[in-house]
């Protein structure tokens, strides 16, 4: 997998990863690193770009799921403390569509795993960036 | 240098040496007597009938002849001896014609000779001083299999060995940005912080380059007036020596020695690389070590999750007349959290509830997730008539105790066995493919759902089939649809849904003993990533 990042100013500014290849057990946690450095650079509104992204394991799942606690400000879990601490943060935040990170144009095979999975309820999705980013603020 | 180490005259010719030199001399001319005096006027050796001269007349002669060849007094002739540009003692003659100059000349060559062998003398101990040290570091530093101790046992050889007042190793982490960790150190902490702090362009240098170096005249550090309240001397002179092995820098050992104190020689520098370098290798062995156990103790986890794993999972396929059931796992060299249960519900219609899931992530965590949702499932079952409910609360416990940051996608179905209902949700799992006998088409089991133990509150669609006679239903998990081959490619749901819609008519078994023949046909021999669970159930054609 390969990750880039380009900064888009819409009403709000915007970063824009873009993931390309097979997200597996692998890389996954590459990705929440990534998002995780981005978030202490200042990142407050993410875009995922999936058009390039042609695999997504359930361990790429997990690594969503772990982009989406970052971006509400949770740190990213850390299989080593436990869940407990950011459980205890926000309990009613968990439910309802995500409004700092939004997934741009998954492939079908992708898409397929988003919605067997759930996630279709927790991400918005996007087929262009145009609209992605406007959709922020 | 040299002249500060000079040793005194009789350290390089001894005294019968100089005695029978002299005696050869005057024998050859009779009437004149010969003396070998040191710097303080003081007799070494003579020959002849030498007179007894005062010391400090002839420590005077010899300061006025220091400019001269040869100094001509009333009482006798004196030529000093120099070793170089100084003057380590005198010749002084009486009587007639004496060849002083060639004497002394010979003299002079002779006490160069003795410096010179003295020197090799002392490179030999040297030598000496260094072999013992290596053997010393082989048999300490290099017998430790522990990588924290390692710098501390190689600054007390260090400390010893070379004679410094500051000592310090300092290792690069994981994370090059982070910069070079202090491990170990002796001496006064403040002096350490002054010592590392006034020397870090040489520190950086060094790590870069490999190469060891000196510094004789440190820059006042930034600590400088605690150095002075803790009653120390500043640090004025550092070496610094690579741990290098053959392919890396790992660090550096730096020393240090207070203001005033002799300055490191290229004898020391020499040791502590020799040092450095042992230490740097004992340090790779000891990593490659710790990395071998972190293996082992892996290679035991994983072996105890694929215990836990399969003394979980049902001995055998229930029974229930009019139905086949079959089924299969096989885990992973890293095993996987797959699992799937027949559970017999309570109540007259004999339900039965139909489990499959997968725990994302491997090894002890997964399966310990397996265990708990398994009984969390177990409990919540009877309980229930309804899949979605029993799936809700199970999230809800779940979620509630995920110290382990772990999902799980499960698919649960209860089956009436008389009237072939089957009522299902799906936490977000694969959707079971149904296979309807009457019109041989493929449909899946979905439902809204959402996987498990992520989120405390999810929504659970709920949804009932009518399984006719000769209806198959096969439950898998991912490690199916994504077996890959030694391309790379996916086996995918494409071909397997293929493979269904030729088994029509064909008995449970036969449809898994098919399905996993087609897998296994795709893949060859590539080794899989995840585990492979795959369940079918059939009812029964009428007769």
């Amino acid at each position: 997998m390969n990750l880039s990042v380009e900064q888009v100013e819409g009403s709000l500014p915007v970063t824009v990863l873009r993931l390309s290849g097979d997200l597996d057990a692998s890389n996954y946690q590459a990705l929440i690193d990534r998002v995780h450095k981005l978030y202490g650079a200042g990142t407050r509104d993410l875009l995922l770009d999936l058009s390039e992204l042609s695999f997504m394991s359930s361990a790429g799942i997990v690594a969503l799921h772990a982009c989406a606690l970052i971006l509400r400000g949770q740190r990213p879990p850390d299989p080593e403390a436990g869940w407990e601490a950011f459980h205890a943060l926000d309990r009613d935040l968990d439910t309802g569509l995500q409004r700092h990170i939004k997934l741009l144009s998954p492939q079908p095979r992708v898409d397929r795993a988003l919605e067997k999975t759930g996630l279709k309820t927790f991400f918005e999705i996007y087929p262009d960036q145009e609209a992605a980013i406007a959709s922020f603020g | 240098m040299r002249k500060a180490e000079l040793p005194p005259l009789h350290r390089l010719i001894r005294r019968e040496q100089a005695q029978t030199l002299l005696e050869a001399y005057t024998a050859s001319l009779p009437g004149s007597s010969l003396a070998l005096v040191r710097p303080d006027g003081s007799r070494l050796a003579s020959a002849g009938e030498w007179p007894e001269i005062p010391t400090a007349e002839l420590a005077a002669a010899l300061e006025r002849s220091a400019g001269q060849p040869v100094l001509e007094t009333a009482h006798f002739t004196l030529a000093p001896v120099r070793l170089g540009s100084l003057v380590v003692g005198g010749l002084a003659a009486r009587g007639p014609g004496q060849p002083l100059q060639a004497l002394q000349r010979s003299l002079e060559l002779l006490l160069d000779q003795a410096l010179e062998l003295r020197e090799m003398g002392h490179e030999t101990l040297e030598r000496y001083r260094e072999l013992n040290l290596l053997y010393h570091v082989g048999e300490t530093i290099g017998a430790c299999l522990d990588p924290a101790q390692i710098p501390s046992l190689m600054l007390a050889d260090a400390r010893e060995v070379l004679r410094a007042g500051l000592g310090a190793v300092l290792l690069s982490g994981g994370d090059p940005a982070a910069g070079l960790q202090l491990k170990a150190s002796f001496g006064l902490e403040v002096q350490v912080r002054s010592l590392q702090e006034a020397a870090g362009e040489l520190v950086a240098r060094v790590f870069a380059t490999g190469l060891p170096d000196l510094l004789d005249d440190l820059p006042p550090g930034k600590f400088q007036l605690e150095e002075q309240a803790a009653g120390a001397l500043p640090v004025a002179i550092a070496l610094c020596a690579p741990l290098k092995t053959q392919d890396r820098v790992m660090g550096v050992l730096l020393l240090g020695r207070h203001q005033g104190a002799p300055t490191f020689t290229a004898g020391d520098e020499k040791l502590a690389t020799a040092l450095a370098g042992q230490a740097a290798i004992a340090l790779e062995k000891a990593w490659l070590h710790q990395q071998e156990l972190q293996r082992q103790r892996l290679e035991e986890e994983l072996a105890i999750g694929r215990q836990i794993q399969l003394s979980l999972l049902p001995s055998g396929c229930p029974e229930a007349p009019g139905w086949e059931f079959a089924a299969y796992y096989q885990a992973a060299r890293q095993v996987g959290g797959d699992f799937y249960d027949f559970i017999s519900l309570p109540g007259e219609s004999g339900g039965l509830g139909l489990v499959i899931a997968d725990v994302t992530g491997k090894g002890v965590p997964a399966a310990l997730m397996m265990a708990f949702t398994r009984a969390v499932l177990h409990a919540e079952a009877p309980n229930s008539s309804s899949p979605a409910e029993v799936l809700n609360r199970a999230n809800q416990v779940i979620y509630a105790d995920n110290r382990a940051q772990l999902f799980l996608s499960a698919f649960y179905g209860v089956l009436e066995p008389g009237s072939g209902q089957l009522t299902y949700a799906n936490g977000g799992h694969e959707r079971p493919l149904w296979l309807q006998a009457s019109s041989r088409t493929l449909q899946e089991l979905a439902a809204p759902g959402m996987l498990l133990g992520a989120f405390q509150t999810i929504e659970l669609g709920e949804r009932r089939i009518q399984l006719a006679p000769g209806d198959l239903v096969v439950f898998f998990t991912d490690g199916v649809t994504e077996a890959r081959n030694n391309n790379g490619e996916l086996f995918d749901e494409t071909r397997l849904r293929a493979g269904l819609l030729e088994c029509a008519g064909v008995g449970a078994s036969e449809v898994l003993q098919d399905i996993l023949q087609a897998v296994q046909e795709f893949v060859g021999d590539t080794p899989q990533a995840d585990d492979f669970t795959l369940v079918v159930i059939r009812r029964e054609p009428e007769v």
